[in-house]
């Protein structure tokens, strides 16, 4: 028994100390002073007042936004069909392919970061959108075809033959049944993407120089010189923007159409 | 094999179903597994067919073949003489039933009976109508706006034919399709589909490992064993004169008595069971799928229902009256199951026997230990290869 | 029909294999595929290629002096590095799981998202968070002075112990998910069978659960050595002078020198030692098991 309550309150010691950094930063955005202050003294909106002033910031988000929507957009039709084609399809180089799409997820993105910026530069778009673009599509790419692979895996595919035998053509098919009875786990798909894209960071800071920041970048630049103030609101907001998202990931994966 | 061709159902005769005809059909998943294996087989028009064996036979194989789920590797399926191992599945018109149903889940029960008919650009009126009829036709009139998580098993069961006959095809496909409901109701549905299939005239080819299923709705049956057809026949000679041990005994409880041929004659082949002396058996002459060489050795099948059992002592053993085959047997149990009672016997020879008689007035019953004769007539004997 | 049919036996009569590679679904599985060798595979193998023969590289592999030492330097202490975080993760990554699984599903709930939510959220914030509470003036030295324990701020920051504190807090959620999604597969069944043949606690874990919830611990370890490896952000926010990485000397060669060659001398071992592990990892534990096929936040 004993050891039962000496491993929970371990257990609950490093829970802590994983969550801990979240929360911190939460009631920071509120702090009236400049600078670290916590816990803070006093409360107000101050910060929040000046992050919607500060063009830099609001620069950095909105080209975060633009870049991780965009890719997304690309990597979700690629990805479902990738996953679509793994789990449904009997040709040669499945199983490669099923290891193969897995790689750029694990592949230290550092040196990912280093050939796009060696490429880049070669071919004229470092320091671009373009750029950023191609390179969140294969980073989102790999989260798209976990996600929903695994929902077409149970998907039955009787319907899919049914709706043929009654005459659809496969188009019809995958329009009228696959597509709204797994949409869900492809919208969860795009959603997991679009966080893992948008927080990313490494790859940024390599191919992107003065002309493109993300939010990310800003970020650690903000932290690697001296605190922005601004940074806590910043994160923040981050941190509720990433945890809606991951609710609603989660909600939609648990759809089930009937 | 002496099946005869069997003219479809004349009540049926239509003329909307089409014929459907296997040359040489093999399939193969891997190097190892043979699937259907060099399959020739014709399906006549309007006839209601099924493909019956345990799981692994290559029925459902073979019905994935003609649907086009799967390609075969060799050989042909004509469809009305139309060869379609090469057209797409949307373009075959073929109905299916699938022993899930796969109903359409997001879709109401209207749309997932207008599915086949808004694909084929019907007019919204002409759909409508259809519905109705389909509907009227497996009784589900009013259930349009439900969706199928909202009907029971045998509902769903029901929409899904009436989804797959709307179209109108000429041949439709049943996988198991009564597999998952309850005995009571499945006995129902048997007897709806007949009805159904009488009306509609169209092929049907029924795919179920289970024998009163099939014996009950079909015109013909094709017992079918890894990969190959071991008989095809209408439900009567498959049972009565099972073309093998392995038809004999998949197709309801068959008795088989190992035996050795010792004398042929014009009306009928005589042979002596195992053990000195042999009791004699007769078989009529065209009870047989082979020809039994003299001195070979071969089963006698008998169903269990044709076994009368006596009390040992009025006749005693002997050869009978000629028109009997008679063997002396001991009861080792006796099963009560409400309209009759099944005995385990064994005759004195070693072989393990059942029989089973109906429950009447005036008939003996029997317990475990008493010494009776097991008695059948000779033309409800079979000879079947060992 | 005629028609459909001439064609097809034109097909018919193609190999097996070339008419499996033109199905749809092929085609579909392959066009990700090949968006994925043109802009991942592609960059990095022209990027060797073109530098492994350049004057650059062959510079940097005789090179000898006080650079060769500094380069040699990060690698050993990457690697400890690496080697260090991943032993520490699977350690308090098990209690964790072990925790997890042994609670109610209330309460599961409650501590599974104290894993969660760090899990979504971008390291930079969680770095953030920890300069915030560890700092010279952080939530912990303030708390520890204000209390009279201590009088001068302990130094916590910047120092080889903060990049170990703070790599184990960015990666441990990856084991915690590793670890209980095997533990929690383990049949309840199989401890009572081990209690009834006569183990104690400590011969149940030994012989049934440690065993049975290995593929998790290689799993999570793995990822955690993987990404350790390439680390660059919490070294370079929190590490101290001493803490140099390959990651950040890749880093000021390429952006600041302008040397590739260099960089790509440092990052082939990387990329040679995380090709290794995942071909390990996709033969011994299988891609499925890392991602989970069943919840969406496992598959970060």
């Amino acid at each position: 028994m004993g050891q039962k309550v000496f491993l929970g309150i371990l257990a609950i010691l490093i829970l802590l100390f994983i969550a801990s950094p979240v929360f911190v930063v939460l009631p920071l955005s509120f702090s009236d002073a400049r600078g670290i202050d916590f816990p803070p003294e006093s409360y107000s909106l101050r910060r929040f007042r000046d992050f919607f002033g500060a063009t830099e910031w609001l620069n950095a988000l909105w080209t975060s936004a633009k870049v991780s929507f965009f890719a997304i957009l690309i990597a979700t039709p690629l990805g479902t069909g990738m996953a679509l084609g793994l789990v449904r399809g009997k040709f040669f180089g499945r199983k490669l392919l099923n290891s193969f799409v897995i790689l750029p997820l694990v592949f230290p993105t550092l040196i990912y970061g280093l050939a796009l910026l060696f490429l880049y530069r070669r071919i004229g778009i470092y320091d671009s959108e373009l750029g950023l673009v191609l390179a969140y599509i294969v980073v989102g790419l790999p989260f798209i075809v976990l996600i929903t692979a695994a929902r077409f895996r149970s998907f039955d595919e009787s319907l899919e033959l049914t709706a043929m035998s009654l005459g659809a053509n496969w188009w019809q098919s995958f329009f009228k049944v696959t597509l709204p009875l797994t949409w869900s786990g492809i919208a969860a798909g795009a959603i997991v993407a679009f966080i893992i894209v948008f927080d990313e960071l490494i790859i940024a800071l390599f191919i992107t120089r003065i002309q493109e920041v993300t939010l990310p970048v800003k970020m650690f630049n903000s932290l690697d010189l001296d605190v922005d103030p601004l940074l806590a609101v910043v994160a923040s907001f981050l941190i509720i923007n990433s945890l809606i998202l991951a609710g609603l990931a989660a909600l939609f994966a648990r759809v089930r159409h009937e | 094999m002496t099946a005869r061709p069997l003219a479809p159902d004349p009540r049926a005769a239509t003329g909307r179903g089409e014929n459907v005809v296997f040359r040489g059909v093999t399939k193969r998943f891997g190097d190892e597994v043979v699937a259907v294996d060099t399959m020739s087989l014709e399906i006549q028009a309007g006839e209601f067919f099924t493909l019956l064996g345990p799981s692994g036979s290559g029925k459902s194989t073979l019905l994935n073949l003609v649907l086009g789920a799967l390609r075969p590797d060799e050989g042909e399926i004509l469809v009305g003489g139309e060869p379609i191992t090469s057209v797409p599945i949307h373009k075959r018109n073929i109905g299916m039933v699938f022993q899930n149903y796969a109903l359409f889940p997001h879709m109401t029960v209207f749309k997932n009976i207008a599915f086949p008919l808004g694909i084929r650009r019907m007019a919204k009126a002409e759909i409508k109508q259809r519905v109705e009829e389909v509907l009227d036709l497996v009784q589900l009139s009013g259930f349009e706006n439900r969706y199928p998580s909202q009907v029971s098993g045998g509902q769903q069961q029901r929409i899904a034919t009436a989804r797959a006959i709307a179209a109108e095809p000429p041949l439709i496909l049943m996988d198991e399709p009564l597999g998952a409901l309850d005995v009571k109701l499945r006995v129902e549905m048997q007897e709806q589909l007949r009805l159904l299939h009488r009306s509609l005239g169209v092929t049907v080819i029924y795919v179920t490992h289970d024998q009163d299923e099939a014996m009950t709705l079909s015109d013909r049956i094709a017992v079918m064993r890894d990969g190959r057809i071991e008989q095809v026949g209408t439900p009567r000679e498959v049972y009565e004169q099972p073309a093998n041990s392995f038809v004999a005994s998949f197709l309801g409880d068959a008795n088989l008595i190992a035996a050795r041929v010792v004398r042929q004659s014009d009306d009928g082949v005589e042979l002596a069971t195992r053990g000195e002396p042999g009791m004699v058996l007769r078989v009529p002459s065209d009870a047989g799928s082979m020809t039994a060489g003299l001195d070979e050795d071969v089963y006698c099948m008998v169903r269990p229902q044709r076994i009368d059992l006596t009390s040992a002592h009025p006749a005693g053993p002997g050869d009978g009256d000629g028109m009997h085959n008679l063997l002396p047997a001991t009861v080792e149990a006796a099963y009560f199951s409400g309209t009759e009672i099944r005995y385990l016997i064994t005759t004195d020879h070693g072989d393990s026997l059942h029989a089973i008689s109906a429950i009447e007035e005036g008939r003996e019953e029997f317990a475990a230990g008493d010494g009776v004769i097991a008695r059948w007539p000779v033309e409800f004997s079979r000879l079947l290869s060992s | 029909m005629a028609a459909s049919t001439a064609a097809a036996s034109s097909t018919t009569r193609r190999s097996p294999a070339l008419r499996s590679l033109t199905s749809r679904y092929a085609i579909l599985a392959w066009s990700g595929a090949l968006w994925l060798i043109v802009w991942f595979v592609v960059p990095i193998l022209w990027m060797i290629w073109d530098l492994a023969a350049s004057q650059e590289f062959q510079d940097t592999l005789s090179f000898s002096g006080s650079e060769r030492t500094v380069n040699l330097r990060a690698f050993r202490n990457t690697f400890e590095t690496a080697a260090i975080v991943t032993i520490l993760c699977l350690i308090a990554g098990y209690i964790v799981a072990y925790f997890l699984v042994s609670v109610g599903p209330r309460v599961r709930i409650i501590l599974m998202s104290l894993v969660l939510i760090p899990y979504w959220v971008s390291i930079i914030i969680r770095t953030y968070g920890l300069i915030v509470t560890l700092g010279r003036k952080g939530f912990v030295n303030e708390t520890l002075i204000d209390a009279g324990l201590i009088e001068e701020p302990l130094r916590i920051m910047f120092t080889t112990n903060a990049v170990y504190l703070g790599m184990v807090q960015v990666l441990l959620p990856y084991v915690v998910l590793t670890v209980y999604t095997s533990l929690e597969a383990i049949d309840d069944n199989l401890f009572t069978a081990a209690r009834s043949l006569g183990a104690g606690g400590w011969n149940v874990f030994r012989k049934v659960t440690l065993p049975l919830s290995l593929p998790g611990v290689y799993a999570g370890g793995i990822i955690v050595f993987i990404i350790s490896l390439g680390a660059y952000v919490t070294p370079a926010l929190i590490g101290g002078p001493g803490d140099i990485m390959i990651a950040q000397i890749v880093w000021i060669n390429a952006t600041e020198f302008g040397q590739f060659g260099t960089a790509i001398v440092l990052v082939l071992p990387l990329i040679v030692v995380t090709l290794a592990l995942f071909v390990v990892f996709n033969r011994f534990v299988g891609v499925d098991r890392m991602l989970g096929t069943g919840g969406t936040a496992e598959q970060r």
